[in-house]
């Protein structure tokens, strides 16, 4: 199935946009942008991007998608916004740039546990927002 | 014609073969073999920190490695790129309809000990209380094959269930997570007997020193992505030293449908897959050692019988998670392996029979396997598992399998086996483990325990058991199949009960006993 010019630049601003939200210090490479590309029109080709209009609002109107997939993910684990960042993050992990945001390549216990209280506050925060913009803006 | 034909390159089948050699014997199989693994030469997280880009063997040009965004969930382990040949087309090949049921098997050479955890224990007379075979009668058996495939480990507080072996290699070194616990464990050992908790080092079929033209274990993690690690036993390097020495002939490529068996000799039909055709083999025995769903489905497939309901054993499992939180914020440990650390067993009046755990790390699968089932925005799963990943460890516990009436398998008119099960009520086990090691600070809760469906496992037998006077779709002692005088089975299909031990050991003994006698009903 050849898909539309405008849906392969919908998934390139997606992996653009995704990738910038959570790894904002790096560059995002051309060939994780087209293998994201690629296994989303694998295996995300029957996706109606008419009934399901969070993917296209998050990035026109650059929303917090951290707060709004997490709320997703609490609703529906198996949400297409959750399945598309998951693509991604399979696609990135395996590349060595990102090597130390997934291991702890030095102890220490002080700055783990600063982290991990940070996560927790922020997960309060990111669950009322998502809920917030999802109302919001009406996101499916 | 042949002395024998053995269906199968899996534990079983090979182990048939091994005993067969002198006879003029056929191992029919389909036999997939893995590609090729560039890239994953040395340590994975070396690799993963100097390559720049492991896309090919970490995820696949075919995205194998995100199989289970898309499809019924595998194994982590099967999915990955160099690891998927071992289940490749399993359910093309021979379909299961099943509502509940999650197992997976394997046409790869080897079966799926081509992506097994290694582990390796005797079934002692406890174990074999059901079945017509006493543990002498396997020791023999265990014996050459621990001298043959190299076992590590060592006779320790488990020796009660596992028996004394004095061949055992010097156990691998384990991880600082379970080299704790293990500690800890011995610091308060009487009070955990004294709860029927017992915690050893685990048994494995996995080199500590160079054996046999194999080398020892190099510590590099790579078990979730490479296959055929010379180190960790795989039934194909027996497989291929018989091909090499042509003591064995071995046919690829066909997927054996049925048997008749005629006055003096069977006769296997198996289709060429590559052509389609459907070619005759004639034997004076057959050895059945498809794994146990195929042997099953080729026994009622033989039989024209649609309609009996064969019998299912299944080890339940359940997934304890444990965190130990003075290990939080610990340094990633480079060196490492993602087998079996550690077996804790129950051994208490919760249970009938005891109740096998192992202990395994986290840091075997991809991270983006797991991060998005953990509870906390994605830039806090990230974190958590950054710094939480050395301090936590997953306890992989067994139950028994019992045979229910509602665990049966069939098969249909088109071809399909239909395995019908349902989930039983356990002993809850876990919750015992759960308040012991609460006292030596390794932590878990309920709620973060998993119940995978039945077959997840990958531990089904029962269907074709043993008993001292079979009836139909029984085999005897021998594992000669009621009603006939020259068809065996030798795989799990043949097991009377299912402890909570792996079988895979088992399944080689009993095999190489079972082959033995009928050898030497060949004159052999």
């Amino acid at each position: 199935m050849k898909f539309a010019e405008s849906d392969e630049l919908l998934l390139e601003r997606e992996a653009i946009y995704f990738h910038y939200c959570f790894f904002r210090k790096e560059e995002l490479s051309e060939e994780v942008i087209a293998r994201y590309v690629n296994a989303n029109q694998m295996y995300l080709s029957s996706i109606n991007y008419q009934k399901i209009n969070s993917i296209e609002q998050i990035i026109n109107r650059q929303l917090d998608v951290e707060a709004i997939e997490y709320v997703f993910r609490i609703i529906n684990r198996k949400n297409i916004l959750t399945t598309k960042i998951q693509i991604l993050f399979y696609l990135i992990e395996v590349r060595s740039q990102y090597f130390e945001y997934f291991f702890n390549c030095r102890a220490d216990r002080l700055r783990a546990l600063a982290s991990f209280t940070h996560s927790l506050l922020l997960a309060a925060f990111k669950f009322v927002k998502g809920k917030y913009l999802i109302w919001k803006y009406d996101l499916v | 014609m042949f002395d024998a034909i053995v269906v199968g390159s899996g534990p079983a089948g090979t182990f048939a073969a091994y005993s067969l050699q002198g006879t003029n014997t056929l191992m029919l199989d389909v036999g997939y073999r893995p590609p090729a693994s560039p890239g994953l030469d040395g340590n994975i997280f070396k690799l993963r920190k100097s390559e720049e880009d492991l896309f090919s063997p970490l995820i696949g040009k075919d995205f194998e490695s995100l199989h289970n965004l898309y499809n019924r969930n595998i194994s982590l382990k099967l999915k990955a790129p160099y690891l998927s040949y071992v289940i490749k087309d399993w359910d093309t090949l021979s379909p299961v309809k099943s509502d509940n049921f999650a197992g997976v098997y394997s046409f790869a050479k080897g079966g799926l000990a081509n992506a097994w955890g290694a582990g390796v224990f005797r079934f002692n007379d406890s174990d074999l209380r059901d079945f017509p075979v006493k543990a002498l009668e396997l020791e023999p058996y265990y014996e050459r094959l621990a001298s043959h495939i190299g076992i590590c480990g060592l006779n320790d507080d488990l020796e009660p269930f596992f028996g004394y072996d004095d061949k055992l290699m010097e156990p691998l070194r384990i991880s600082r997570f379970a080299t704790n616990f293990l500690d800890r464990y011995r610091n308060k050992r009487r009070f955990f007997n004294e709860q029927g908790i017992y915690v050893g080092r685990n048994r494995l079929a996995v080199l500590s020193d160079d054996h046999n033209h194999r080398k020892a274990y190099k510590y590099e993690n790579l078990e979730f992505f490479k296959p055929c690690i010379s180190a960790v036993y795989n039934p194909v390097y027996t497989l291929d030293e018989m091909l090499e020495k042509q003591t064995i002939k071995y046919l690829s490529g066909y997927l054996v449908v049925t048997y008749e068996e005629h006055e003096t000799f069977v006769e296997v039909k198996a289709r060429h897959l590559e052509s389609g055709a459907v070619e005759s083999f004639k034997a004076k025995k057959l050895i059945l050692a498809a794994g146990a769903l195929n042997t099953a489905k080729i026994v009622l497939t033989s039989n024209e019988d649609y309609e009996s309901k064969l019998q299912l054993l299944d080890n339940p499992i359940v997934v304890m998670p444990m965190l130990r939180l003075g290990a939080y914020g610990s340094e990633l440990e480079i060196e490492g392996s993602s087998l079996g650390q550690l077996v804790v067993v129950y051994d208490g009046p919760l249970a009938t029979g005891s109740v096998q755990a192992s202990l395994f790390g986290t840091n075997g699968p991809l991270r983006s396997d797991v991060l998005f089932d953990l509870p906390l925005p994605l830039s806090g799963n990230i974190s958590l598992l950054k710094y939480a990943s050395q301090s936590t460890g997953a306890l992989m516990i067994f139950y028994p399998g019992r045979p229910i009436k509602e665990n049966y398998v069939k098969i249909n008119k088109e071809g399909a086996i239909e395995v019908h099960c349902k989930d039983e009520e356990l002993p809850k086990i876990e919750n015992v483990f759960m308040r012991a090691f609460r006292k030596i600070g390794y932590y878990s809760a309920s709620f973060l325990c998993q119940y995978p469906k039945m077959g997840t496992g990958l531990h089904y037998a029962g269907m074709l058991p043993m008993k001292e006077t079979p009836c139909k779709y029984e085999t005897d002692k021998m594992g000669r199949l009621f009603g006939t005088s020259n068809v065996f089975v030798a795989d799990g299909a043949c097991f009377t009960a299912l402890p909570s031990k792996n079988l895979t050991f088992t399944i080689m003994a009993n095999s190489m006993r079972i082959a033995d006698f009928v050898k030497s009903e060949l004159g052999g």
